[in-house]
């Protein structure tokens, strides 16, 4: 076993492990921790994955920025200490059949998979100019979409957030 | 693959002890400059002769006047301290807090370039880097908040992250100008390419890069190192930004209900994290390792590179204290404003200045 192999363990387990302690746990707050270290971990496979610049870009966004917006809508609601989610499970058979059915379904869908195994020895590239090209290039369009919905969204942010008295008419 | 082992260990080593190191200094010299601000002495008692008498009981060794043990000994002292989890606190969180806190600090360290041939983690990254490890500093905040069932602690540690988070988008947005100039977020790279003389230096423009029409950029390059500057007080909470830990609201903010070890570990991390923002200051504005006298680094001093660092980190965490002691706080509307109205404007102007210049003057 490769040291890479161990790694990706370490980094599954986590995942995997954060990922039934955010579906599981009873109090919202450890499920959105739990999350966050989730995100953490697959930043750590991205990286495994000589994908630098998409694992930084994974800490940022999801780690820096989705989990605090989480955390910040769950400490700003009220009677924060005692809050839990509710589990109301009245369709146990439908709801298991169900899942079991999707994780049948996925784990045919993986093993008959023919996937593609690339062999890892291959030296390590940085990926940040082939990102920088491919957004200036060929992905131009998505890229300034993005780019505009983004604004849209910061304006209407602001729009909604003033706290001005209605001026009358 | 040993020797990349080796090498890994020795860098984790050198990290921990400079981490250390720098939150003892920094505090000593939090306590002397604030002193001498306000026209007291500081810590006088304890020197390390006082500190070894102290230790054996017998009056052996000189006892020194100007107190440079004094961090020293509060260390040992907090960790003798009763470590003290409040009855309503959520165990778990609160034990975890502090570490992720330090852990993010931490982390930042692994890329810091002390020298040519010493950057533990030399990752073409980076930069981006430092700054995505650093915003686990913001969830162990929100989680040391939480955890600790008091509202003081909530209380500020939303303000926290309410002002870390406004304050990362100027920060990102003057650090792409130079970013832009290099071509590279490398941090390496970024200090080789500011080798020789000063005014190589990204603070006086990219005449490194372009030759002499880089002068052009020398009025927004001042621009973006002040406000680089004045976001990484924010980042930190520093005064005059410090209104997560405003003593006479808050009680403490985040870590009033923590005790010994974990409190020190805060305050670690705190003093880390300052070391860290202004060591990228350093890197990208006045020019990393070199000592802006091209006959000092030919000469090849051994470990001289490491020391200007350093040094020049130091005189940058100094103007901090200094800012710290002369300016009063901001109020929460002000602290936005600042950052709304003034920064991210200015830093969108020198960005749109650094564009033009790319585009049509090399």
């Amino acid at each position: 076993m490769v040291p890479a192999d161990f790694v990706f363990l370490i980094l599954a387990t986590l995942i995997v492990a954060c990922g039934f302690v955010v579906v599981f746990h009873s109090k919202i707050i450890y499920s959105a921790f739990a999350l966050l270290f989730s995100f953490f971990g697959v930043g750590g496979i991205y990286i495994l994955l000589n994908a630098d610049f998409l694992a930084g870009t994974q800490l940022i966004v999801y780690v820096g920025g989705i989990s605090v917006l989480i955390l910040f809508g769950i400490l700003l609601t009220k009677k924060i200490y005692n809050l839990t989610t509710e589990e109301t499970s009245t369709q146990k058979i439908i709801g298991g059949a169900t899942s079991l059915a999707f994780l049948g379904a996925l784990a045919a869908l993986i093993f008959n998979t023919d996937w593609q195994i690339v062999t890892t020895t291959q030296e390590f590239t940085p990926q940040t100019l082939e990102i920088g090209k491919a957004f200036m290039g060929n992905f131009i369009l998505p890229f300034e979409l993005a780019a505009i919905l983004l604004l849209v969204a910061l304006i209407g942010a602001v729009i909604i957030g003033r706290d001005e008295k209605k001026e009358e008419i | 693959m040993d020797n990349i082992l080796v090498w890994t260990m020795i860098s984790i080593l050198v990290m921990v002890g400079l981490v250390s190191v720098v939150g003892i200094i920094s505090i000593y010299l939090e306590r002397k400059v604030s002193a001498f601000m306000q026209d007291r002495l500081g810590p006088m008692e304890v020197g390390f002769g006082s500190l070894a008498n102290a230790i054996i009981g017998k009056k052996t060794f000189k006892e020194g006047r100007i107190g440079l043990a004094q961090s020293l000994a509060d260390g040992l002292k907090l960790l003798q301290k009763e470590d003290i989890v409040p009855k309503g606190a959520d165990v778990f969180l609160f034990k975890l807090a502090p570490m992720i806190v330090f852990g993010g600090t931490f982390a930042a360290f692994a890329a810091l370039p002390l020298a040519e041939y010493f950057v533990p983690a030399d990752i073409n990254i980076g930069l981006f880097y430092i700054l995505a490890i650093s915003s686990f500093g913001v969830t162990g905040i929100l989680m040391a908040g939480w955890a600790s069932n008091n509202k003081w602690g909530l209380l500020g540690a939303l303000r926290s992250t309410a002002q870390m988070v406004s304050y990362e988008i100027p920060i990102g947005v003057s650090l792409i100008s130079i970013v832009m100039i290099c071509g590279t977020l490398s941090l390496k790279e970024m200090v080789l390419a500011q080798s020789g003389w000063f005014w190589n230096w990204h603070l006086f423009g990219a005449i490194s890069h372009n030759g002499a029409i880089g002068i052009v950029l020398l009025p927004v390059m001042f621009i973006n190192f002040l406000i680089y500057f004045t976001c990484s007080l924010a980042e930190t909470n520093r005064a005059p930004f410090d209104i997560p830990e405003a003593e006479s609201e808050l009680v403490a903010g985040y870590h009033t209900e923590y005790t010994g070890m974990r409190f020190a570990i805060f305050f670690l991390a705190e003093y880390g994290a300052i070391f860290v923002g202004n060591a990228i200051a350093v890197t990208l504005f006045l020019g990393g390792w070199n000592s802006g006298i091209p006959m000092l680094d030919e000469a090849n001093i051994p470990g001289i590179a490491p020391l200007i660092f350093i040094t020049k980190v130091f005189v940058l965490i100094f103007v901090v204290m200094w800012v710290r002691w002369t300016l009063p706080r901001l109020r929460v509307d002000q602290l936005m404003n600042l950052c709304w109205k003034y920064l991210i404007p200015f830093t969108l102007f020198t960005f749109f200045y650094v564009t033009i210049y790319k585009v049509f003057l090399t």
